[in-house]
């Protein structure tokens, strides 16, 4: 079944370098909680404009905590990160700079030209 | 704002309240304690005894600080003048209150001290539409404190209420029982703790109550903020105060974005409507500062650099490379209600970010930030060419692409009916503004100094160089209107002329894209009496259809815009006439008090012998208080060469002396002094004078 916040992960993991990214360096962890399951975990290390993906549990400089389903829809682009920030549907913790440079990442809304 | 209210702030948190220290706000007027665009407090009312106080005085301690003295009943007649009230508060995630009675009778007494509480939690943006609320609203008093919530979805907002002497705490807010010896005291510490945070999990405020001391020493950093910029020296007592007022409200404009959070700050636009990050504001402002405090540009570059656009989105109006407009906090933000998650409805802030990089660097030496933001600054760049030019014909235009909550203009002269033809008609979109042009001018040129210094890329230098010499050419072709002698403010969507005359061509000259055959006819427009009033220039000339002496963008002076035309004058050479420009402000300032509001009237000076303020205009407001700044700079003609700092001064009559000592840059610190030419006439003659214009 095609998962779009698996997609993502797996887009960053493959993509090549993000030369646009090389001013930031550390660690994320993301903690999508899904109803009536446990907690599905990517870690994303940036250094250098390179993206390290695995699904490994381990320490973070920053963490978020966000429903898979509000995540599916930033992955997407239906919702934007930082307005899912604002509302209160995306916890961060930790190194909130961090996010910054990943929320580039996130694509435009479907219907932008 | 309104006479008779007060404001303390710290960053984007802040309280207005009337001078009893009461917060009485409808849904439509700014008054309440406000923290990233949402009012967590919209009333907070004493009454002693069932009654409301009546103010005696108000003590503006500091920016962040007040101190109201009240006493019992209202009206002239006092009904009890044995008690004084005293309430002191300061800001700062949320606010502290001291709240202090004096008995100054033979016999003790016995008082109610009631303080009612309230919340409607408004987005700021409510604040200013008049809109409704749809979430729901919670109050519950428990453990000695009042909790007022808010809640929509996951979005929370939270206000806790405490004290330090005993209360009874009910839904509706504190209630003191009071028993004071002759000639004793009581007093309390309130404690208002403002909080966001999602489903049941709180953010732990930072300072809780009796954590006094755990607060941020804000006088401690108001000193430093002080002592770190030069000491200005003068014969002009107002210039002096002028001097001090301003960094003193740049220091309470500062406002560290959350998520960007390094500790560092860049300055908001202004209260109560702008304390947030703006890109053009942010930019103008640092630029005016650069010579006095750099670390604000160091800051608005990394954090407008953080958030520069990386994908095409038509809600936020965003590109790749684009530098934002406005970002929002609050509830219609946090529900895509509105666009500003951040906002990028802007055409200039992304020439304007590569200007600042250029001159920072210029002042400052810092190579290595230069560095770290090459692929940003390019990325600025190709946003000109690549996205910008909607026309097609190698100009910035701006259309919006959100037509529901986007900006129309998208230039500082941002109202609606602020681009208009000389017979008052409004052209339609895109519309290429003339400054946006100078501006792409500028950023090419300085970004080719860029990549030849520091980038070690000289082919793109001169591919920049190139396209920089281009755009000088046509522009002075198709901008220039033959049988005025000036600038077209704009081309229209057909690309013919919107052909008033307007102050933007002082941009034009800071930009450096006037050919210098014409420099001469703008100068004499830019200080005619079409455009100047006497207190400065004029957003419209006098005579444009659309000419209103107190229309927003079409005929007020906005400080921020004759500092900038200063600027491009004395780029061109016109010293005096920049002397005679800031010599203006400078003495409007000292009607305001060394706090110039965003805009005054383009009245005719003789006429009105003061500026009269523009009725909602914001104040403090970043770029007008860094006004007096940037004319201290162009009144010294100070000047980066290299690693030397040359001083050129021409000062105005009004001004006799004048140093800076201490100016931070590459070259360590410097002094710059200055004498004008009436050095010798008498002092007290010329304070006469300007009282007799006041």
């Amino acid at each position: 079944m095609a998962d779009v916040t698996t997609d993502f992960f797996q887009a960053l993991a493959s993509g090549g370098p993000h030369p646009e990214l090389e001013n930031a360096k550390g660690t994320l962890r993301f903690d999508l909680r899904e109803t009536g399951k446990r907690t599905v975990r990517w870690l994303v290390a940036l250094e250098n404009g390179t993206l390290t993906v695995s699904r490994r549990n381990a320490k973070a400089d920053c963490i978020v905590r966000v429903d898979k389903a509000v995540f599916d829809r930033v992955a997407s682009g239906e919702q934007n990160g930082m307005a899912a920030f604002l509302r209160g549907a995306m916890e961060v913790e930790g190194d909130q700079a961090l996010l910054l440079p990943l929320q580039r990442l996130f694509p435009a809304p479907p219907r932008s030209t | 704002m309104s006479d008779g209210l007060v404001q303390i702030l710290d960053g984007n948190t802040f309280v207005v309240s009337d001078s009893r220290g009461d917060i009485e706000a409808s849904s439509t007027d700014p008054t309440g304690l406000f923290s990233f665009d949402t009012r967590f407090l919209s009333t907070w009312i004493l009454t002693v005894n069932g009654e409301r106080l009546n103010p005696l005085s108000v003590d503006d301690l500091q920016y962040f600080e007040t101190r109201f003295f009240l006493v019992p009943g209202m009206g002239t007649v006092y009904v009890d003048a044995k008690l004084s009230v005293i309430r002191e508060r300061a800001v700062g995630d949320g606010f502290h209150e001291e709240l202090t009675i004096l008995n100054h009778d033979e016999e003790p007494v016995e008082l109610t001290v009631r303080m009612e509480a309230a919340s409607d939690f408004a987005d700021l943006f409510e604040v200013k539409d008049a809109l409704e609320k749809k979430g729901r609203y919670s109050t519950r008093a428990e453990k000695g404190q009042l909790l007022l919530g808010y809640e929509r979805d996951t979005y929370r907002r939270l206000t806790t209420i405490s004290a330090s002497a005993p209360a009874k705490v009910d839904e509706k807010g504190l209630t003191f029982s009071v028993g004071i010896e002759p000639h004793g005291e009581w007093t309390t510490d309130l404690d208002v703790v403002t909080a966001a945070g999602a489903s049941g999990r709180y953010v732990r405020p930072k300072y809780g109550r009796g954590q006094k001391g755990a607060r941020p020493n804000m006088g401690r950093s108001l000193e430093r903020w002080l002592q770190d910029a030069p000491r200005l020296e003068s014969d002009s007592d107002s210039l002096k105060a002028t001097y001090r007022r301003s960094l003193v409200d740049l220091a309470a404009l500062r406002f560290s974005p959350p998520v960007a959070g390094r500790g560092t700050s860049l300055p908001a636009a202004g209260l109560p409507w702008f304390m947030t990050m703006f890109g053009r504001d942010s930019i103008f402002t640092s630029l005016q500062a650069l010579p006095f405090t750099p670390e604000l540009a160091a800051t608005t570059l990394l954090a407008l650099g953080d958030w520069q656009g990386s994908r095409v989105d038509d809600f936020r109006d965003e590109d790749p490379g684009r530098i934002l407009h406005e970002m929002r906090y609050g509830e219609l933000t946090a529900f895509e209600e509105r666009p500003h998650s951040p906002y990028y409805g802007a055409a200039d802030a992304t020439p304007l970010y590569v200007i600042l990089l250029d001159e920072y660097e210029r002042w400052s030496g810092d190579r290595q930030l230069v560095r770290k933001f090459e692929r940003k600054a390019r990325a600025a760049l190709n946003w000109i060419d690549e996205y910008a030019d909607l026309q097609g014909n190698g100009y910035i235009s701006y259309q919006r692409r959100n037509e529901q909550t986007g900006l129309e203009n998208q230039c500082w002269k941002d109202s609606w009916d602020s681009i208009s033809y000389r017979d008052g008609r409004i052209p339609g979109f895109p519309r290429a503004t003339c400054e946006l042009q100078g501006y792409a001018y500028d950023a090419k040129r300085r970004g080719a100094r860029l990549a030849r210094e520091i980038w070690n890329d000289s082919a793109y230098a001169d591919q920049l160089e190139r396209q920089a010499a281009d755009l000088k050419r046509r522009f002075n072709r198709d901008f220039w209107v033959e049988d005025g002698q000036y600038f077209a403010l704009a081309l229209d969507h057909e690309g013919k002329q919107v052909d008033a005359l307007s102050s933007n061509n002082g941009h034009l000259l800071w930009s450096g894209i006037v050919d210098k055959s014409k420099a001469k006819a703008i100068a004499g427009h830019l200080l005619g009496p079409r455009l100047f009033s006497g207190w400065g220039v004029r957003t419209l000339a006098e005579g444009e259809g659309r000419y209103n002496p107190i229309g927003y963008h079409v005929g007020t002076v906005w400080p921020f815009d004759t500092s900038f035309i200063a600027w491009g004058l004395r780029r061109y050479g016109f010293k005096q006439e920049a002397a005679v420009l800031a010599a203006g402000i400078l003495d409007a300032a000292e009607v305001f008090e060394g706090r110039l509001p965003e805009a005054f009237g383009g009245y005719e000076r003789g006429v009105t012998k003061y500026p009269v303020q523009y009725p909602t205009a914001c104040s403090p407001q970043a770029w007008s208080t860094g006004a007096p700044l940037l004319l201290v700079r162009t009144m010294l003609g100070l000047e980066p060469i290299g690693d030397h700092l040359v001083v050129d001064p021409a000062l105005p009559e009004s001004v006799g002396l004048l140093a800076l000592l201490d100016i931070p840059g590459r070259w360590g610190r410097v002094d710059a002094f200055a004498r004008g030419r009436s050095q010798l006439e008498e002092p007290a003659r010329r304070a006469r004078m300007r009282h007799r214009l006041a």
